[in-house]
């Protein structure tokens, strides 16, 4: 009897592990499309692509690097190239990048931790080039601008980071510190680059307003100048005298 | 031959009987064990393509919406804001609209039931104002109805129950609101236009409820 039950917790602990999979084993036979339900947060390893997902996340790989994410939180490590598809827009991820995305209620927020990744939003021709450390957050298709939302690039906000990465981080088979800190790295170089895009945004303030101040004083000269040339075409015609 | 004998080999027999039995049961609760396990399995299935049906549905609502660009305004469309219904409205941005249209409705109607009509006009009032693509809207505007019939603002309830017609023809909160319409034809002495009202409802809408609450209604008439 002890055998027995020992038995199916084995087996049901196996089970539970890679989540259901439809159609059965596609993960395992490389079958596309494939749908994976995870039933409890699972770090799962595709040739050299790592994923680590929180219970109920809802994946469909629909060819070979082309993911489509419907629900719940992932952290993915892609070694080449890849397409992630979301309900609110698209991600081109380059390789050896990792990110993290979570799918909440009308809301995507997408952070990068290493790499470079190419966001856009649902029917917007334009994009975002995201580096480490910086994030960027989704929103439903706007129907008055007929296309999805998303927001400015910005750095990770680390305390909304931890609160989504502890539902998808499998404490027991990583080490969640050495993590954190490559994520503080990550956001010092971010912030480093909010630094650099302030510096220039500032910098281009400041020449603008140099730019401003000489027009204005150029175009006062200017105008008196032009004043003073009128008012002595005019006396010359009316033949009065200069004063 | 000595008991002894007799005894080890009443054990060795006992011994051997537990065996058969225990494996036997061992068989039996692998089986069942098995197939316990292939049903959850079919369970899990079906838990996973209803996920993703649900997940489909909501991309297919994104293109709805921007399918819908040039419409502006959904409010005389219902199905098609329904079908559309993952756009937030502006001034929906940043609140939880289901809990919190939910919430205000219901104080709302804690306050109706407690006749505090006033209170539940502006509960009311606010959930349909402020949260006008939530699920809460039919039934806080059939009570829009019923409080301001009661509050003798007979003009606003008649307004709000042609504006249930119009934005939600086949509902039956709108049959309700239209037995409302009807109590106040019959309260102005327009007879002839109360039972025109009932008699949409009544080849309008065919369930019990309804049905039987007009033909009371056309039996307090004295038809």
């Amino acid at each position: 009897m002890l055998f027995s039950w020992l038995l199916f917790l084995i087996l049901n602990q196996g089970n539970a592990d890679g989540g259901t999979q439809w159609p059965d084993r596609c993960l395992q036979n490389k079958t596309r499309p494939c749908v994976l339900f995870v039933h409890k947060k699972s770090h799962f390893k595709l040739e050299k692509d790592q994923f680590f997902f929180s219970k109920d996340s809802l994946v469909e790989w629909t060819g070979k690097e082309h993911i489509s994410l419907y629900k719940g939180i992932s952290w993915m490590k892609f070694s080449e190239i890849a397409d992630v598809e979301l309900p609110f827009g698209t991600l081109q991820v380059t390789p050896e990048s990792e990110l993290v995305v979570d799918l909440k209620d009308n809301r995507i927020v997408v952070s990068v931790l290493s790499g470079k990744v190419r966001v856009a939003a649902r029917a917007d021709q334009s994009a975002y080039e995201l580096t480490e450390g910086t994030e960027v957050e989704f929103g439903p298709v706007d129907y008055q601008r007929k296309v999805a939302s998303i927001s400015l690039p910005r750095t990770i906000v680390l305390p909304n980071y931890l609160k989504s990465i502890q539902k998808a981080f499998p404490f027991s088979d990583f080490n969640f510190q050495e993590h954190l800190e490559r994520v503080g790295k990550s956001i010092r170089s971010g912030l480093l680059l909010q630094s650099k895009w302030s510096q220039t945004i500032v910098e281009t303030k400041m020449s603008d307003a140099r730019r401003d101040k000489v027009r204005q004083k150029y175009e006062a000269e200017h105008a008196q100048r032009r004043d003073s040339l009128l008012r002595r075409i005019f006396r010359q015609k009316n033949n009065f005298e200069e004063e | 031959m000595p008991s002894s004998v007799y005894a080890s080999l009443l054990m060795t027999i006992c011994a051997c009987f537990a065996l058969w039995r225990g494996e036997q049961e061992f068989s039996y609760d692998k089986e069942l064990q098995s197939k316990v396990g292939l049903l959850s399995k079919k369970v899990m299935q079906e838990k996973l393509k209803s996920e993703l049906v649900l997940a489909r549905l909501y991309n297919f609502k994104q293109e709805v919406a921007l399918a819908m660009g040039d419409q502006k305004d959904f409010s005389n469309n219902q199905g098609l804001r329904d079908l559309a219904s993952v756009i937030p409205h502006r001034i929906q941005e940043n609140k939880n609209i289901t809990l919190a249209s939910q919430s205000m409705f219901q104080s709302g109607k804690d306050a109706f039931l407690k006749g505090e009509y006033d209170n539940a006009i502006a509960k009311f009032l606010g959930t349909v104002s402020q949260f006008p693509d939530s699920s809460a809207q039919l039934e806080a505007s059939y009570y829009l109805v019923r409080s301001f019939y009661i509050t003798g603002n007979k003009q606003e309830a008649l307004s709000w129950s042609e504006k249930m017609l119009k934005l939600f023809p086949d509902s039956l909160w709108t049959a309700k609101s239209m037995i409302v319409m009807a109590h106040i034809y019959t309260d102005q002495n327009r007879k002839n236009d109360a039972l025109d009202v009932y008699q949409t409802v009544l080849n309008s809408f065919k369930e019990d409820e309804i049905q039987e609450e007009v033909k009371k209604q056309l039996t307090e008439m004295g038809l």
